[in-house]
């Protein structure tokens, strides 16, 4: 292929686009002072996705907790119950009933000591058991670290796209984390959402509760220039 | 074990990745990267920030087959996109911005100077009217004069798409500037 020289250098290039092209700037190298700043405030920022990654493998080993919870119980507790009721079953039920209409409910009610015992295809199906040891496990709740960064993460995707809906995620937030541990991100964002919006005054006013609260934010430079590239 | 920037292969599987050391090593191509695809200077901390917390989050489903500096250029594309739509929200934001750039011509007259900053804001409205890929190719093309066959090697790309990316560039930039003096006027 032959080679192609820039519009700049070659002599056929249109007058108007050359003068346009003399008027460009190349890009910048990054500075020094900006180079360090902007590694400092990464590795700054890096800390959060650790912590993070660290509650979403606690909340995976607690999810695995408890999926190996419900199977268990799903297996074990109607052997055990058939265990201890089986002499009563047996002593009032022929079996077996495989098509009994009732055994396919799902109700606690269904698992009685009287039904838990009869050895028909659905007192083994553990459908009732399994889903009543879920809701008993507190640990089944997913962490509040995770729910936070879930939150924090729809709200920082909407916030190009849709700023409003980004600050109602937002809200959702600080209705739900009164005491968030991502408090500093949330209201960075919603100061970013806000002005989005055009909603200036109201992005001041939770600027400055936000100083009030993290004096010396590592984010204060960002605060800062969100407000510049408004005024802009 | 690190990479070189300037080769940006991670032919060794056993490379640790570590996302300080990226930064060490491609934070100026980033930098300029996102210049050249049109990122306004007030937001280019914001946007190389942006680039390296998403190299962050995804460097363990990085393929290291491909070249660093692709995958990176390839995030570039995409937090560029996203600053230049909201670009398209703040059009006042650029104008400003290039009131706002020192005149480096220390003779320029007044005159001069306007001349000069129309003309820096129908080259950006041109570059605008561009596809990012081929903005890039363009800029680092036309205005900071890389060789055809450095840029095919920076993004890892054959020679002949670089020209490829070119040649409609030119087009449609030129179409864009044509456009442009229709609807505006002539230069003077």
């Amino acid at each position: 292929m032959t080679a192609i020289r820039p519009w700049l250098e070659a002599g056929d290039t249109p007058a108007h686009l050359r003068d346009l092209l003399r008027e460009a700037q190349p890009s910048e190298p990054l500075d020094a002072r900006t180079r360090t700043r902007s590694r400092q405030r990464l590795l700054a920022i890096s800390a959060l996705p650790a912590a993070v990654g660290v509650m979403f493998w606690v909340k995976n080993v607690a999810l695995g907790a408890v999926l190996g919870g419900t199977v268990a119980t799903a297996l074990y507790v109607p052997k055990l119950r058939h265990m201890t009721t089986k002499p009563a079953v047996t002593a009032n039920r022929p079996a077996p009933q495989v098509d009994n209409p009732r055994r396919s409910r799902p109700a606690a009610a269904d698992v009685g000591v009287e039904d838990a015992g009869t050895p028909t295809v659905a007192s083994v199906v553990p459908q009732a058991p399994a889903r009543s040891s879920v809701a008993a496990l507190p640990s089944a709740e997913p962490s509040q670290l995770s729910r936070e960064t879930q939150l924090l993460e729809r709200a920082r995707k909407l916030m190009a796209s849709d700023p409003k809906q980004a600050l109602l995620t937002l809200d959702a937030h600080r209705r739900e984390f009164p005491h968030a541990a991502l408090q500093t991100e949330r209201e960075l964002m919603a100061v970013e959402a806000l002005l989005r919006l055009g909603w200036r005054e109201e992005a001041l006013r939770r600027a400055a509760q936000f100083r009030a609260q993290a004096p010396g934010s590592i984010y204060e430079q960002r605060l800062q220039r969100l407000f510049k590239q408004d005024s802009e | 074990m690190a990479p070189t920037a300037a080769a940006g292969h991670w032919s060794e599987l056993e490379v640790t990745l570590d996302v300080g050391e990226l930064h060490d090593q491609y934070s100026d191509f980033v930098w300029r990267s996102l210049q050249r695809l049109g990122v306004a200077k007030a937001n280019l901390e914001d946007a190389l920030q942006d680039v390296f917390i998403v190299v962050q989050r995804r460097l363990g489903s990085f393929d290291r087959t491909t070249k660093m500096s692709t995958w990176l250029f390839g995030i570039c594309l995409r937090v560029a996109a996203a600053h230049r739509r909201r670009a398209h929200h703040r059009r006042e934001q650029q104008d400003s911005e290039l009131q706002d750039r020192p005149d480096d011509h220390p003779m320029a007259n007044p005159e001069q100077a306007a001349i000069r900053h129309e003309a820096q804001r129908r080259l950006e409205l041109g570059l605008e009217a561009l596809h990012l890929e081929r903005r890039a190719v363009f800029v680092m093309f036309e205005i900071d004069l890389i060789p055809a066959p450095a840029i095919a090697e920076m993004l890892d790309i054959p020679i002949g798409t670089v020209y490829s990316r070119l040649h409609r560039a030119r087009a449609d930039f030129s179409e864009a500037i044509a456009r442009l003096e229709r609807e505006h006027g002539g230069f003077k």
